[in-house]
């Protein structure tokens, strides 16, 4: 499509990664090994770029759970299409991380 | 394993994305500081269970530390975004046309207060506080090079005011001297005073309250209020009271401020003779005489010039006649006369071309090329009061020199600061970028000399807008003579930081 925007390798792996479904800020940085400091302002673009998006968890799951309530992250339909494109110009992204590992939660 | 107290790690974290939320633009702080917050305790949870507390506590402070640039980031991002209601402060940043412009106004203005606050330079700046100053002149022998020096013996002033005049009006005269001053409250003081035909005050044209019984009895002292303040604890009683000069006995009549006082020599009282001879002053003494000029016969003399008189001998002699509103010794003839001088020394300090600055269809090049003479003017003209009243400033600063030297001080500080402001608006001005003129950073040595021949060598700027680069040739050659301007093409924007550095044209 040629009004997907073009992503850098790493953008690339964190969409890759949150479409594996390693859907919040954390788990993306020990799936991808790459630092907070890379992971969540790249996240933030993603989600200006409208190639990801973000919503808080139920306070009454997180309750149960006793911990803090997390926001998640998901694609978007734009998101989708970036990621196909990108995997076509690093074909070594699905290696590094399978999608197999979950699909994305809503 | 060694186990660590949690509780002050976790209050150091907290604290560390309560810090860098501060980054974080307002309407965002609340949720990021909340996602931050969330993610660490799942962080602190994660890694408290797989390291040892040393380790453990290293990778959490690690992953607080991202937190930073992570705020940073939203920072920028919102700062490209402001809304271009705020273009005019964003066109203010360090460098720019309208920040040097802004730094010129501060320091012309900054300079005009000075010169208001210092009391030599207000009184410089001041009209004459003498009546019909265009009528006043002081006479002095054409000998003496120093207009300081008095060159009049008291017998010459007696015989022209005796005789009939058709020229001047009126004459009085005034002899310097150094004399102790003793009142009875106080100890004694040596004062300079000028001892003075009675008239001195009314030829120019400042009032003196003298009472008339006691005009007759002894002279009349006045006395600066600078000097009552120093030698007699600013008596506010002292008018009305007898002093002692020398061996003589004076009326104290009134206090004036001494910036009145512009005529030759500093003086702190003026002992005024009960006669307008000024009989009391021996013949031989010497002093300067000052004259009044009949209305009709101002017209044709010009502010200098000598003429013939009878001396007491009765023979003539040649005498200098200097208008007190004489114009070469103004403040602001002094200036021009400095400026111009600077300006006509400038070349030979600085190359006088601004550059070459081509056409180019990717910028818009005329109103720019308008623009850019428009902030040369600017600067040009806001340089002007700076060197001004700076030079004022510096000539008048110590209130004590006298008048003759502060011209040449202001001479001086005049014609450098002139040099050296020129000077600098010439560079600056080739510094500047044609189509944003901000200033060109980042100076590059390209080339190397011994490789002349074959291509330039020299210093390139560049524009931190994106605009263009400057070639500045180091060695002035016959293909290469002044520096020159590079557009770069709109692909080229991609690799600037500073987009938002938009042409002034």
């Amino acid at each position: 499509m040629a009004g997907e925007p073009k992503l850098s390798h790493t953008a690339a792996m964190i969409l890759q990664a949150v479409n594996a479904g390693t859907i919040y800020g954390f788990s993306v940085m020990e799936t991808t090994g790459l630092p907070s400091g890379t992971v969540y302002p790249a996240m933030r673009r993603l989600e200006r770029d409208d190639l990801i998006h973000g919503h808080w968890e139920a306070q009454s799951i997180a309750d149960a759970e006793q911990r803090p309530p997390r926001k998640y992250y998901k694609l978007t339909r734009l998101g989708k299409a970036t990621l196909e494109a990108s995997r076509k110009r690093y074909p070594l992204l699905a290696k590094l991380i399978p999608s197999e590992a979950g699909e994305p939660v809503a | 394993m060694k186990l660590l107290p949690i509780l002050p790690f976790a209050l150091c974290n907290r604290a560390m994305l309560r810090a860098a939320a501060a980054l974080v633009p307002r309407s965002q702080r609340e949720e990021w500081h909340k996602e931050w917050q969330s993610e660490l305790w799942h962080v602190r949870d994660s890694c408290c269970t797989r390291h040892t507390e040393w380790q453990s506590e290293k990778e959490v402070a690690a992953f607080c530390f991202g937190a930073f640039q992570d705020a940073f980031h939203l920072h920028q991002h919102a700062r490209e975004n402001l809304p271009k209601t705020r273009s005019l402060s964003r066109a203010f940043y360090s460098g720019s046309a309208l920040h040097s412009l802004a730094l010129l106004a501060f320091l012309a203005a900054a300079a005009f207060a000075v010169s208001n606050l210092l009391p030599g330079t207000r009184l410089a700046l001041q009209p004459s506080p003498y009546r019909d100053p265009e009528h006043l002149l002081v006479i002095s022998s054409p000998h003496s090079t120093q207009s300081a020096v008095p060159t009049i013996h008291a017998d010459q002033f007696r015989i022209w005011a005796q005789r009939r005049q058709h020229l001047f009006s009126s004459f009085a005269f005034y002899q310097p001297q150094v004399k102790p001053v003793t009142l009875s409250t106080h100890p004694s003081a040596e004062l300079t005073i000028a001892r003075a035909s009675s008239n001195l005050f009314d030829l120019l044209g400042i009032h003196i309250p003298l009472d008339p019984i006691a005009q007759g009895e002894m002279p009349a002292l006045v006395i600066t209020r600078e000097a009552l303040a120093q030698y007699f604890s600013e008596d506010r009683n002292i008018t009305g009271q007898i002093v002692r000069i020398g061996l003589r006995k004076a009326k104290v009549v009134a206090v004036i401020p001494a910036p009145r006082w512009t005529l030759p020599g500093h003086m702190d009282a003026w002992l005024l003779e009960p006669d307008q001879q000024a009989a009391a002053i021996p013949d031989n003494a010497r002093g300067f005489l000052v004259a009044r000029l009949n209305p009709l016969d101002k017209n044709h003399l010009t502010d200098q010039w000598d003429m013939s008189a009878p001396t007491p001998s009765g023979a003539a002699a040649d005498f200098t006649c200097a208008s007190l509103t004489l114009p070469s010794s103004t403040p602001r003839s002094i200036f021009l006369f400095t400026f111009f001088l600077s300006l006509l020394a400038l070349p030979a300090t600085t190359s006088l071309p601004l550059g070459e600055y081509p056409a180019n269809h990717h910028k818009p090049y005329g109103r720019g090329h308008l623009l850019r003479w428009i902030f040369l003017t600017a600067k040009f003209a806001l340089i002007l009061p700076i060197l001004y009243f700076g030079s004022l400033d510096l000539a008048y600063l110590n209130p004590s020199i006298d008048p003759v030297t502060s011209q040449y001080i202001q001479i001086v500080t005049g014609f450098c600061t002139s040099l050296f402001a020129l000077r600098w608006m010439l560079r600056d001005q080739r510094q500047r970028c044609p189509v944003c003129l901000g200033k060109l950073t980042n100076p590059a040595r390209v080339g190397q000399p011994s490789r002349n021949f074959l291509g330039w060598n020299g210093t390139e700027l560049i524009c931190i807008g994106g605009h263009g680069l400057l070639h500045v040739p180091e060695i002035q050659t016959s293909w290469f003579s002044t520096q020159r301007w590079l557009y770069l093409d709109p692909s080229w924007d991609v690799l600037f930081s500073e987009p938002h550095l938009a042409p002034l044209t």
